[in-house]
């Protein structure tokens, strides 16, 4: 165990001295810098206007009855009055949109960043030793193959962590910094399912970064597999970040067949079902777990076997 | 005394290839092992299977009495090597490297860490990016991370590429001194000869995956001693009067070749002198050096002289 916390201790050295990582982590808070902005001086403006347009809750009684609307508006505007009614009875007040909670919970998609920056990591970690030929002095120590590519792993994953946490406190000060302090009452109560939701917006928050993280973990531990196989940063960055933006489209195109609840990406997205929404009928939280955790186990399983086989003889 | 190495009928087939074809070795500790070969004979190949880059097709090496296919951790704990250039972490500091390496062999100590870099004396720039050394300075903190752990058997690949003179001389020195004061087993890989023939005790000459022979380097040089030159003309003529007392003759540019023994000189200079011939000069064969040796042996293929 003491010789696994070295091996891992070596990784993160070599992660965290590169320039590429400080670069990374400065990019980050540019972009939550940029996502801050945009949130302070277009969207909030719009959101503004909006709430301002919902104070009249009679004329949202009177659009609902109106039968001009179409089904989806009609069940919008019926949620709207569910809230409000639920606002008035608890005497709680909605999130407001300058509100820091509701920027971190908004800012959830620059985890997509998270999973770039963890995916050219996990690419490289091992592919870029091979091609360094630093890959030979590492592997005549006496260690077994399996455990420093372990260690490689587990150290991608700090690295992704530790960014996480970095892009949490990133957007909770420049939230602060650009919505004037306000850490209120911080309730989101939504309505899922034709029922009302109220949860702590932090509780919210942690769930949704929480579900989010599951997927950089898997989509991680792919292109470690790629990199580790091939050897090739490039290949293993490139098939990663296309299957990951290009996966999700193509279940859903799919969506009529059955088999097609087995394909990863079907199962990635765990948010759907915080919302009991999922994309196709029928699947389940623990059904996406259980298929995620083989993925994830056939990847890790494929990159260790290769890795402790392979004649290094580049 | 145990062989601190040793490998039995050892082959390694790549892509249906024969590489390495049934090598037999055993080398001790205190001595310097000399692996020569013309380059693509199979020296990196042989040292990769020692240190566990790759896996042998068939046969088994032994590390300090340790199997390496059953024993990884234990026989490997005995070795320090670099394989061909020592290719470090070029963004880390040498300093860096060197810790990288001490967090994976256990028991160094950070005492024997600056030990090892006074030795191979790079303090001055031990806290600078490797990126910013030079190849000398780069080779040097390949051996510290050799030596870090305290091996019992240190393998070099082609140490001394991209070395000056005054560089090839130190590390010669040094590893004679690391095998005969730490009683270190040391194997090197050349293809340069003159530089096997100063440094090594012992040395198998590879040839085509195979080993051709082994032998003391003493017992290499002294092979050619009764050969002789002979400077004379007509050449011709002089080549048939030496026939009639051996066999062992070659005409050369303006002389013959003769290999007999020393006291036999006499009876050949006086027949050539019967004959007519004009004799000019009489000395050792030239062809006495380890170097020459290796070329005849390898038919002189692909082989980089100094
Ligand atoms: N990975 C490999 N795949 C195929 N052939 C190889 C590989 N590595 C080495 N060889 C071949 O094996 C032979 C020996 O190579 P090597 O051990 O590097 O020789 P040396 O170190 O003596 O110059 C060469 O003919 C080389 O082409
Ligand atoms: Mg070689």
């Amino acid at each position: 165990m003491k010789q696994f916390k070295q091996l891992v201790h070596n990784e993160i050295m070599k992660i965290f001295r590169r320039t590429a990582t400080k670069i990374m982590f400065l990019l980050l808070l540019t972009v939550v810098i940029i996502s801050g902005l945009v949130f302070r001086f277009m969207i909030m403006d719009n959101t503004v206007d909006d709430a301002a347009a919902g104070e009249n809750g009679v004329s949202i009684n009177i659009a609902a009855e109106n039968d001009e609307l179409s089904p989806g508006e009609q069940r919008q505007l019926e949620e709207q009055l569910l809230l409000q009614q639920y606002y008035e009875a608890e005497g709680v007040e909605p999130l407001t949109a300058e509100h820091v909670w509701n920027f971190v919970i908004a800012n959830a998609d620059t985890l997509s960043f998270i999973t770039m920056f963890t995916v050219i990591i996990a690419a490289g970690i091992v592919a870029g030793e091979h091609t360094q030929g630093t890959i030979k002095l590492l592997l005549i120590r006496p260690v077994k193959r399996w455990k420093i590519l372990l260690s490689k792993w587990t150290a991608t994953m700090l690295f992704s962590f530790t960014m996480l946490i970095a892009l949490i406190a990133f957007s909770w000060i420049v939230g602060l910094l650009f919505f004037q302090f306000n850490i209120g009452p911080s309730r989101w109560i939504e309505v899922v399912q034709g029922e009302i939701r109220d949860w702590h917006a932090g509780y919210y928050a942690l769930i949704e970064y929480g579900l989010n993280f599951v997927s950089v973990i898997i989509m991680t531990t792919f292109a470690f597999m790629i990199g580790t196989v091939f050897r090739n940063t490039s290949l293993a960055i490139g098939l990663s970040l296309v299957a990951m933006f290009t996966g999700g489209q193509i279940v859903y195109l799919l969506s009529q067949y059955d088999w097609i609840k087995y394909v990863l990406f079907a199962n990635t997205n765990l948010i759907q079902y915080v919302y009991n929404n999922p994309m196709i009928e029928g699947m389940t939280m623990p059904f996406s777990i259980t298929m995620l955790s083989v993925y994830f186990a056939v990847f890790l399983a494929i990159a260790t076997i290769t890795f402790s086989k392979r004649d290094v003889a580049e | 005394m145990h062989p601190a190495i040793e490998l039995n009928q050892v082959s390694k087939i790549i892509n249906k290839k024969k590489i390495i074809n049934d090598i037999s070795l055993s080398v001790f500790p205190g001595e310097v092992f000399g692996l020569l070969g013309p380059n693509g004979a199979g020296k990196t190949t042989t040292i990769r299977m020692i240190v566990g880059l790759m896996k042998t097709t068939s046969g088994s090496i032994y590390i300090n009495g340790q199997n390496l296919a059953s024993n990884f951790e234990k026989a490997l704990s005995n070795v320090g090597a670099v394989v061909e250039n020592p290719e470090l972490y070029s963004f880390l500091s040498g300093w860096h490297n060197l810790k990288h390496y001490q967090r994976m062999a256990p028991g160094v100590t950070n005492e024997r860490l600056a030990e090892v870099i006074q030795l191979v004396g790079l303090n001055e720039r031990i806290h600078d990016k490797v990126k910013t050394y030079s190849l000398g300075m780069r080779q040097r903190l390949g051996l510290a991370q050799a030596l870090l752990h305290q091996p019992k058997v240190l393998i070099l690949d082609e140490p001394t590429n991209g070395l000056d003179p005054a560089g090839i001389r130190e590390i010669r020195d040094y590893l004679r001194q690391l095998a005969e004061k730490e009683n270190i087993c040391v194997i090197v890989s050349s293809h340069l000869l003159s530089e096997m023939e100063k440094m090594c005790d012992r040395i198998a000459v590879i040839q085509k995956g195979e080993i051709i022979r082994v032998e003391k380097v003493a017992d290499f040089v002294q092979h050619n001693k009764n050969e002789w030159f002979l400077e004379v003309t007509p050449a011709k003529k002089a080549l048939a009067v030496a026939r009639t007392i051996t066999s062992n003759v070659s005409a050369e540019e303006s002389g013959i070749t003769v290999k007999l023994d020393k006291q036999q000189i006499p009876l050949l200079v006086s027949k050539l002198v019967a004959a007519q011939i004009s004799v000019f000069m009489i000395r050792p064969a030239k062809q006495n050096t380890l170097e020459d040796q290796f070329l005849s042996i390898t038919g002189g293929e692909n082989v980089e002289t100094v």
